[in-house]
């Protein structure tokens, strides 16, 4: 059994999609500096600063009932940073559509994408898409207004009443496009720079999720943290639990430690297994935190394989990933088992 | 106590106070005076008005019966902190200063920067040998801040250089006259949080967005360490300056292992990302880097404590530091005890003796390691 919960897949083309939209919105997207950009918005989630890079392999439903793949595609990530809101829309709701013809199976489940520029609309997708056996989780990209923000409320009340886990993936346009989250610091002028420090988004983000009293709104609420790493968890949470103990009055609707908040509603993609890896370096995860790690491969860019899993980490991590990742989407999607 | 009073502890984090800012008036030539009669100072960096403290940034019992704000009396201070934890240097880091980063006016945000630094370096400095001072300079104007470098670099006392910031990150060329300036003289450059961080459109920001509240965003403030520390190692600062050496006070520091461990996996996977970095970034990070322990962590365990201590990137690297007289003060009787055995000396004062000289111990001092 091997469930990878992230895995990317990407449109070749961008005149691909035209079909999923209405022929007004067809016009508007027809236009040669757009449909030649399907391979710029695929290449910001490399995090890469080659200006060209082959195109990624094409995605293949899997037809293995021993596999199970959580697909995110990282075109739809990036309207993070795009000007045109109401466009995304039109984008990511064609994307979602070409993906459910052309990358779903049984074991090939959809994080659909929905637009951090419109909640009402975000809303409205999940839960037209949750019925369709395809659909697993709900991707949605950064944007400033972080995810503790009582104004992404719509968007958490679908996820809880279809089920869905929400998924937080870097698109690679943050502190790089305005409009998308910043990064820590400044303005960052390197890629090496800007990977390093993305699970910084991570770490803001879950002290928002947390400190904001979204589960306290929304107790079954789930996120899984997509392509961060896991290693910067437990020093994060050791200051977040005291700014809590210190702070809490300041925060009455969180009425527990946030890590034990964290270790329930929180899970964690595994790549970079090398980040993790090495013994004199790897942050000690304690108990409660294994039980959120799942494996995600990131393919297919620098991807891990699940059979690196305990080689890097050591015996029993693949095992407890798989049974993790089978925890996640118990209740929303058909997992092999 | 007992068991660890026979140390020499340096506190690399003390912020003295003056009773009243007009106290500096005195400091400044008579046209800046003027100046700041009609205009008043702005003393603090953070937006009192968007991050108000829950409480009180400061601890009451350091608040001295003398008048004025904590931490601005130097006797009490001496007799309330210093002595009664065997403290041998406190290392003076103002922060009246911290309120320039919101100022836009450049050439009075360095004379009042100057005219700190003379204050403190006449009335705290020079009037005991336990106090040891960071001179103070903003990245208003690189050039400004070198002269000053030089100007009260070489005083007794002076042993480090505090650098506050603006939107500039400090791997940019923009600091390279600061930091010519610091390896000219054998200063670290000692980099504090400002309270601006971000507050302002010229500050520095934590990932992410604007965290609702002062402890979300504290939570997260060591981002803006960490992305300095990195931008310093991708942007070449050492292959330019390879005497440099930073310490970076009260970032924490639990979150360098995993960060190190990070950036030299991904570099190892595409060094031509980085095209300035010449090794290893855990390389650089252990030669140019030290980090001062408060606010320490409060990990699950002891052994997930002392992992850190011993872990051989920090083990050389830490420096004590309590903060005082700020409410999040880590009492040196307590954390002390905390550091495990083995690497109390070298967190207590070996390491900073290797960051700052022997100079860290002043000419009268007799609590120096004989």
């Amino acid at each position: 059994m091997i469930i990878d919960c992230d895995v990317h897949a990407e449109v070749r083309e961008h005149a691909d999609l035209l079909p999923y939209m209405s022929l007004a919105w067809r016009k508007h997207f027809e236009r040669d500096e757009w449909l030649r950009a399907a391979n710029l918005v695929s290449s910001h989630v490399r995090m890469s600063d080659a200006f060209g890079h082959a195109q990624a392999p094409a995605y293949l439903p899997v037809t293995d009932p021993g596999r199970t793949d959580l697909v995110l595609p990282p075109q739809g990530l990036a309207v993070n940073g795009w000007a045109d809101h109401p466009a995304a829309t039109v984008y990511l709701q064609a994307l979602n559509s070409f993906a459910d013809e052309h990358w779903a199976s049984p074991s090939s489940r959809l994080a659909i994408g929905v637009s951090p520029h419109d909640r009402a609309w975000s809303a409205a997708e999940i839960r037209r898409r949750a019925g369709s056996p395809a659909t697993g989780a709900v991707a949605m990209a950064l944007v400033p207004e972080m995810l503790g923000s009582s104004g992404w409320d719509p968007v958490y009340d679908a996820c809880v009443e279809t089920g869905l886990p929400l998924v937080i993936h870097y698109s690679g346009v943050e502190g790089l496009y305005l409009g998308a989250a910043p990064l820590s610091g400044g303005v960052h002028r390197s890629a090496l720079a800007r990977l390093t420090l993305m699970p910084h988004l991570a770490e803001s983000n879950v002290a928002s999720l947390v400190l904001g009293g979204a589960f306290a709104r929304f107790p079954g609420l789930r996120v899984l943290l997509a392509g961060f790493g896991f290693s910067w968890l437990p020093p994060m949470l050791w200051r977040l639990d005291r700014e809590w103990r210190t702070f809490r009055a300041d925060v009455p609707w969180v009425t527990a430690p946030p890590s034990e908040q964290v270790a329930q509603s929180f899970w964690f993609t595994s790549h970079p297994l090398g980040e993790a890896a090495g013994r004199e370096r790897a942050a000690v995860l304690p108990p409660g935190l294994r039980s959120r790690i799942v494996f995600g491969s990131h393919f297919p860019y620098g991807a891990d394989s699940a059979g690196q899993i305990d080689d890097r980490l050591g015996p029993g991590w693949a095992e407890q990933m798989m049974s993790n990742g089978a925890e996640l989407f118990s209740g929303t999607a058909r997992v092999a088992r | 106590m007992s068991e660890t009073a026979w140390l020499p502890v340096i506190d690399c984090d003390v912020h003295p106070l003056v009773k009243d800012p007009d106290d500096i008036l005195g400091y400044l030539p008579a046209p800046w005076r003027r100046h700041f009669e009609v205009t008043g100072i702005r003393t603090y960096g953070r937006a009192r008005d968007s991050y108000n403290h829950p409480h009180r940034t400061y601890r009451l019992d350091a608040v001295p019966a003398s008048g004025g704000p904590a931490g601005s009396d130097r006797d009490y201070l001496i007799a309330s902190h210093l002595e009664p934890y065997g403290i041998a240097t406190a290392l003076l880091l103002p922060q009246e200063p911290y309120g320039v980063t919101a100022w836009g006016n450049v050439p009075a945000s360095v004379a009042f920067c100057n005219a700190v630094n003379s204050y403190f370096l006449e009335n705290w400095v020079g009037y005991d040998d336990r106090y040891a001072l960071a001179v103070t300079v903003s990245a208003h104007d690189p050039d400004e801040a070198a002269r000053e470098i030089r100007r009260q670099g070489q005083q007794p006392g002076v042993v480090g250089i505090q650098l506050l910031l603006l939107e500039q990150m400090m791997g940019s060329r923009w600091f390279d006259p600061i930091y010519e300036a610091a390896c000219e003289l054998s200063l670290p450059i000692v980099f504090h949080q400002s309270g601006s961080e971000g507050c302002h459109a010229s500050s520095q920001v934590v990932a992410g967005g604007i965290p609702r509240s002062y402890g979300e965003r504290h939570a997260v403030l060591s981002q803006v360490g960490a992305a300095n520390m990195v931008d310093m190692i991708v942007s070449g600062v050492f292959e330019r300056f390879p005497q440099l050496r930073v310490v970076m006070v009260e970032w924490g520091f639990s979150w360098v292992l995993s960060l190190l461990a990070r950036m030299d996996y991904l570099w190892e996977q595409d060094p031509l990302s980085a095209p300035l970095v010449r090794k290893l970034p855990s390389d650089y990070a252990r030669t140019h880097f030290t980090f001062t322990t408060q606010p320490l962590d409060e990990p699950g365990t002891l052994a997930e404590l002392r992992a850190l201590f011993g872990h051989p990137d920090l083990a050389h690297a830490l420096l004590f530091s309590s903060d005082y007289p700020h409410y999040d003060t880590d009492d040196p009787g307590f954390v002390i005890k905390r550091i495990p055995a083995a690497c109390r000396a070298k967190v207590c004062y070996q390491n900073a003796v290797g960051t700052f000289g022997m100079r860290i111990f002043r000419p009268g001092d007799t609590r120096r390691p004989r």
